[in-house]
């Protein structure tokens, strides 16, 4: 087990290395393409914007590979701006294409006037499985717990289908929690700032045996 | 809602004063901040209390050690009057930075935070004196100066220039126990277009009863009444429950 951090100046990476180093790993930082070939799991943090995350990704060739690991069963977890990464677009500072990993487009969060105090949407919040309700999942066991949400921009159109996915009720609506696709995964809540439950849910995504 | 530990420093002692006066060393903040934790507080807010006053920065050191072995969000707030402060910050362990001095003294610097970090990394820190009835003024550097402005407008500007979410503290209130500043919450509430938290007097459970009115009010912080174990989590938590408040579980 090789699990890797993609390290990019504008990235909070400090607290998702020191909870993974809790867990008993030793997490590599990564900035070059290199690496991922080596890796059996890549966590993608972010704090900062789509298109600058996105502009690291590229000028450092990081794009390809982790794409190329995506086909090889590289085990992805996207946070918050990280798991934005995975789709189509986003529409943060004009619009910009993403890794498309997964289908679906990344759009700041509306809400209704008389819908008040809420976005930047930062707080705790319970998730909800949607769907595959009986298809049993190594995450189910975070089904009604409650996760750290820190966004303004969250992800819509993406696949019902195909996927796992757990939503959170947000005034009138739901907004996409944590989504899973085979290998890659992301979540919208940061699970190394989610206490105890956060740090159970990381070593869930490091373990699990499908 | 979230439940909030303010822990309030000066130099490497937890201190608590009234009124931002006062000031009395309580103990050590890495102790209390893990006790809290594992208590099961939802966040917290770390305030050096000396550091715009002196123009200098501490917080760094202090910061890695509390966020060594809690896995929450942290806010710092006191001093940050640069990027860099801001990035030292954010990668000793905080996610969130509060300010208060920097902001009012050159208001851009909040744009230049946010462009930065996102909106959702920058607290504006509002440090609140009544003036009079529904007039509340600004201070700067830890309550000591005023500055003249008013506190809605202020919050208005700054919300305007890329703010995430609002630390508003009753000056009056703080330290008093004898509950928030109902007035100033409300009304600050009525205008404010962010995630507001509310801080100063908490003392007794039924303090609480303001959240329940006004049902938007994102989150409260908790100095003295958990310093001086006056109220625990668990029973605010058992509170917010019986009133249909979400919270972490």
């Amino acid at each position: 087990m090789r699990i890797g951090i993609i390290f990019s100046n504008s990235s909070n990476i400090g607290n998702i290395q020191k909870a993974i180093l809790y867990l008993g790993y030793e997490p590599v930082l990564v900035s070059d393409k290199t690496t991922i070939a080596k890796l059996s799991h890549l966590v993608i943090p972010g704090v900062g914007s789509f298109p600058k995350m996105m502009k690291f990704l590229k000028d450092n060739k990081l794009d390809t590979s982790i794409i190329d690991g995506a086909k090889n069963d590289l085990r992805i977890l996207g946070i918050c701006l990280g798991m934005h990464l995975l789709f189509e677009s986003s529409n943060e500072f004009g619009t910009t294409k993403g890794l498309s990993l997964l289908k679906g487009s990344v759009k700041k969060i509306r809400v209704a006037n008389n819908e008040k105090n809420q976005v930047p949407n930062i707080g705790y919040h319970k998730i909800y499985k949607k769907l595959k309700k009986n298809e049993y999942s190594p995450f189910d066991k975070f089904e009604k717990k409650s996760f750290y949400f820190a966004h303004s921009f969250s992800v819509n159109n993406f696949d019902e289908k195909d996927n796992e996915f757990y939503t959170i009720d947000f005034e009138t609506k739901k907004i996409l929690a944590f989504l899973k696709n085979g290998s890659i995964s992301g979540c919208q809540f940061h699970p190394e700032l989610s206490g105890k439950t956060g740090l159970e849910f990381l070593k869930t995504f490091i373990n699990y045996t499908n | 809602m979230r439940v909030i530990s303010r822990l309030d420093i000066k130099g490497e002692k937890l201190i608590k004063g009234i009124k931002f006066e006062g000031l009395r060393p309580i103990g050590c903040p890495i102790q209390k901040a893990q006790e809290y934790y594992n208590a099961g507080i939802d966040e917290i807010i770390c305030i050096d209390t000396v550091a715009s006053l002196y123009g200098r920065n501490n917080a760094v050191k202090l910061v890695k050690e509390i966020s060594k072995n809690i896995f929450l969000p942290i806010t710092v707030c006191g001093g940050i009057r640069t990027i860099q402060d801001a990035s030292n910050i954010i990668l000793s362990g905080a996610d969130k930075i509060g300010i208060n001095t920097a902001a009012v003294e050159n208001p851009k610097f909040l744009t230049i935070l946010a462009k930065e970090f996102g909106s959702q990394s920058i607290v504006l820190s509002v440090e609140a004196k009544k003036k009079s009835p529904s007039k509340w003024e600004v201070f700067v550097k830890s309550g000591r100066d005023p500055t003249g402005i008013d506190v809605k407008l202020w919050i208005k500007k700054a919300v305007d220039l890329g703010i995430g979410s609002v630390l508003l503290t009753s000056i009056d209130n703080d330290g008093t126990k004898l509950g928030f500043d109902k007035e100033l919450c409300k009304e600050v509430f009525d205008i404010c277009e962010v995630p507001l938290v509310i801080s100063g007097g908490l003392g007794k459970i039924k303090d609480l009863k303001i959240l329940t009115d006004n049902s938007g009010i994102n989150g409260f912080a908790v100095a003295s009444a958990f310093h001086n174990n006056l109220l625990t989590i668990n029973e605010i938590k058992k509170f917010l429950i019986d009133y249909n408040i979400n919270v972490k579980d």
